[in-house]
C-alpha cells in the first residue's frame, strides 16, 4: 500500500524525536517492503540489481524468481540415472485391461509452489528402449508384436493422465540369439525397440496452488528403460 | 531523478512542522518512484503489473489427430505417386476435420518470438514392399561374400512433417509454410520437385523402414536381409520464429505430412526430393493422436 507517514506534525506542538524516527521506521518498510507497482516510475529504470535475486533449488534444478520458475534436470551426470516403466504395474499386457491411474516414472517429475496465475511448459525428451517382451500364454491376450507402450506428462496425480497426446512405443521384435556368438539377435540400435521422443505439453496454473506436473506410462511390455532422459520446466508468472 | 528534491537540513535552519509533513508525505506521491529511491534487490512479484502481460503475450494449445488408444482407428496417409506434387496434406481429427491451432490474431513485433512445440504418433508402413531395394533410387550396392553383389536400403526415403500457418485473416484460407520453410514444390533440376535443406527449418523427417544386413566382415556381407516394420512411433517437431523486419499476424499454425522423399546432393547443395517411382499402395503413413501448443512472448 501506498506510504502514510505515521505522524503529522502541527506547528505550535513540541517536536519530539520518537515522532521523526517513527515516520523515518515507516519510510524505511515501505521503502523496502509495500512498494506497489502504481508507485513507481512508468518510464523504464529498472535493472537487473533492483529484482528480487531468485532462489535456486539444486535438487530439483529450479530457480524460482520474480519472473516465474526456470530449470531443468536430467538422467546422466556423475552416475546414469536410467528410469523404467513396466507393464506389471499397468495391467500386466491383459486383453482388455487399462487401468485409469497409470504409473508415474520415477525421477521425472517437478513439485513447484504457485504464487501468481501463471503459463508451465513441460519438456521432456528421453533416449528409451523396450522389450523384448515374448511371454505367451494365460493371461496375456496381447500378442508380442502388437504390444505397445504410452508415455505422456501428467498434472497433480496420474489418475488422469493425458491420454491423448501420450506418445506411443513398441516392443522390439528381435530377441537373443540360442546359438553362438550368444546375445541380442539385432544391436538395440538397428531393431524398432530403440528411440528417442521429447514433447511439451502447456498448463494454466491458478495462484496459492503446489502444482506437480512430470512423466507417467501404460505398458503392455515388460521392460521399458529411459536410459537418457531430461525435464524442463518454464512458468510465467508476467 | 529522485522525486525527493527537498534539499538537506543544514545547522541553523529554521524547521517548520509544514517542512517536516512535506519530506514524508513526498513518498505518498503516484508514478515518481525510481531507481534513487530503491534499494537493490527491492522489486518482487508484488510490485509487478497484473493487469497487462510483460512477458507471455499469448499460448495456445490444441490436440493433434484422432484418438485412437489401441490404435485400431488411426487416420492413414497415401504415398504420392504424381509427376508434380500437390498440397501437403494436413493433420485431421478423426471426423476428418483439420487439427490447428487458431483463429489466434496475434501480432508479432520486433522484440517477441513465436515458438512452436507438437508431437504426433505415426506409424510408416509398407517395409515389406522392398521395391526400393533399387541401385540408385533407395538402395546401396555391398559386395557379398564369396561374390556378388546386394542391395540394401540406402535410408535416405523419408515422410515429411512441417509447419505451415496462415498470416492473412482468420479465415484460415491461405496456409503457406512457415519463414524459413517450404512446401517441397519446386521443381529444382530435372524431373526433381522439392527444396534445399535451408528451407526445412521446420521439418520433421520420419523414416518409413529399416533395412539392415545381418552379417558383416571384412567389408564384405552375407545375402540375408531383414527390412523391419518401423512400429508405432512418437514424432515431434520444434520450431522458433522472430520477426525480422515488419509486424505480421499469426492467425493459425498446423502440422502437414507427405511423403515419400529422399535426400539429393546436386551441385554442393542437399535436397530433399520427392520420390514418386518408389509409391506402393502399402507405403502408408498412419497417425494417431498428439499435441501442438505455440507460445508467443518478449525475449527481454
Amino acid at each position: 500500500m501506498a506510504y502514510t507517514p505515521p505522524q503529522t506534525f502541527v506547528a505550535g506542538t513540541p517536536l519530539e524525536a520518537a515522532d521523526i524516527l517513527d515516520n523515518c521506521d515507516a519510510l524505511r518498510i515501505y521503502l523496502h517492503e509495500d512498494v506497489l507497482s502504481s508507485d513507481l516510475q512508468a518510464t523504464r529504470w529498472v535493472q537487473t540489481r533492483h529484482i528480487q535475486p531468485p532462489q535456486v533449488d539444486p535438487y530439483s534444478g529450479l530457480q524460482h524468481g520474480v519472473t516465474g520458475f526456470q530449470g531443468g534436470q536430467m538422467g546422466g551426470g556423475n552416475l546414469s540415472r536410467l528410469t523404467f516403466a513396466t507393464r506389471f504395474l499397468t495391467g500386466n499386457a491383459i486383453a482388455g485391461v487399462v487401468p485409469s491411474t497409470w504409473q508415474p516414472i520415477p525421477t521425472t517429475s517437478f513439485r513447484v509452489n504457485i504464487r501468481r496465475s501463471c503459463t508451465m511448459i513441460f519438456h521432456y525428451w528421453m533416449d528409451i528402449e523396450s522389450g523384448p517382451d515374448t511371454a505367451t500364454g494365460v493371461p496375456y491376450g496381447i500378442a508380442s508384436d502388437d504390444r505397445i507402450y504410452y508415455i505422456t506428462p501428467y498434472i497433480s496425480n496420474t489418475s488422469a493422465p493425458l491420454k491423448v497426446i501420450g506418445q506411443v512405443g513398441v516392443n522390439s521384435i528381435d530377441g537373443f540369439t540360442a546359438t553362438f556368438p550368444l546375445g541380442a539377435d539385432v544391436q538395440y540400435t538397428m531393431n524398432r525397440g530403440w528411440q528417442q521422443r521429447d514433447g511439451s505439453y502447456l498448463y494454466n496454473a491458478t495462484a496459492g496452488t503446489n502444482v506437480t506436473v512430470g512423466l507417467c506410462s501404460y505398458s503392455q511390455i515388460d521392460r521399458v528403460a529411459l536410459i537418457n532422459w531430461s525435464i524442463a520446466l518454464e512458468v510465467f508468472y508476467l | 531523478m529522485s522525486r525527493i528534491v527537498q534539499p538537506p537540513v543544514f545547522d541553523g535552519d529554521e524547521v517548520t512542522a509544514t517542512g517536516l509533513n512535506n519530506r514524508f508525505t513526498q513518498f505518498s506521491q503516484a508514478g515518481a518512484l525510481n531507481a534513487t529511491n530503491l534499494r537493490d534487490a527491492a522489486v518482487d512479484l508484488p510490485q509487478m503489473n497484473t493487469t497487462s502481460k510483460f512477458m507471455m503475450l499469448n499460448s495456445a494449445q490444441v490436440n493433434l489427430g484422432t484418438e485412437s488408444f489401441d490404435l485400431s482407428a488411426p487416420r492413414t496417409l497415401a504415398s504420392y505417386s504424381g509427376a508434380t506434387f500437390p498440397a501437403p496434406a494436413p493433420v485431421l481429427d478423426g471426423a476428418g476435420v483439420s487439427t490447428h491451432l487458431g483463429p489466434l490474431g496475434w501480432t508479432l513485433t520486433s522484440g517477441e518470438i513465436l515458438r512452436v512445440y507438437w508431437n504426433l504418433n505415426v506409424s510408416p508402413n509398407g517395409a515389406s514392399t522392398t521395391n526400393w531395394r533399387v541401385a540408385g533410387n533407395g538402395g546401396t550396392v555391398l559386395p557379398v561374400r564369396g561374390g556378388g553383389t546386394v542391395i540394401v536400403a540406402d535410408s535416405g526415403h523419408a515422410w515429411l512433417a512441417w509447419l505451415q500457418w496462415d498470416i492473412t485473416s482468420a479465415a484460415l484460407a491461405n496456409w503457406v509454410p512457415v519463414y524459413g520453410q517450404s512446401d517441397f514444390q519446386r521443381n529444382f533440376t530435372g524431373a526433381l520437385y522439392g527444396e534445399q535443406l535451408n528451407q526445412t527449418q521446420a521439418t520433421t523427417v520420419i523414416p518409413p523402414w529399416l533395412d539392415t544386413i545381418t552379417q558383416v566382415r571384412e567389408g564384405e556381407v552375407n545375402t540375408t536381409l531383414d527390412a523391419k516394420r518401423v512400429g508405432w512411433r512418437g514424432v515431434s517437431g520444434a520450431y522458433y520464429y522472430t520477426v525480422p523486419g515488419a509486424p505480421i499476424t499469426v492467425w493459425g499454425i498446423r502440422v502437414v505430412l507427405a511423403g515419400l522423399a529422399h535426400a539429393y546432393h546436386i551441385g554442393n547443395v542437399n535436397y530433399f526430393a520427392w520420390d514418386p517411382a518408389i509409391a506402393d499402395a502399402a507405403i502408408t503413413l498412419s497417425y494417431t493422436s498428439g499435441n501442438l501448443m505455440a507460445l508467443h512472448h518478449t525475449t527481454g
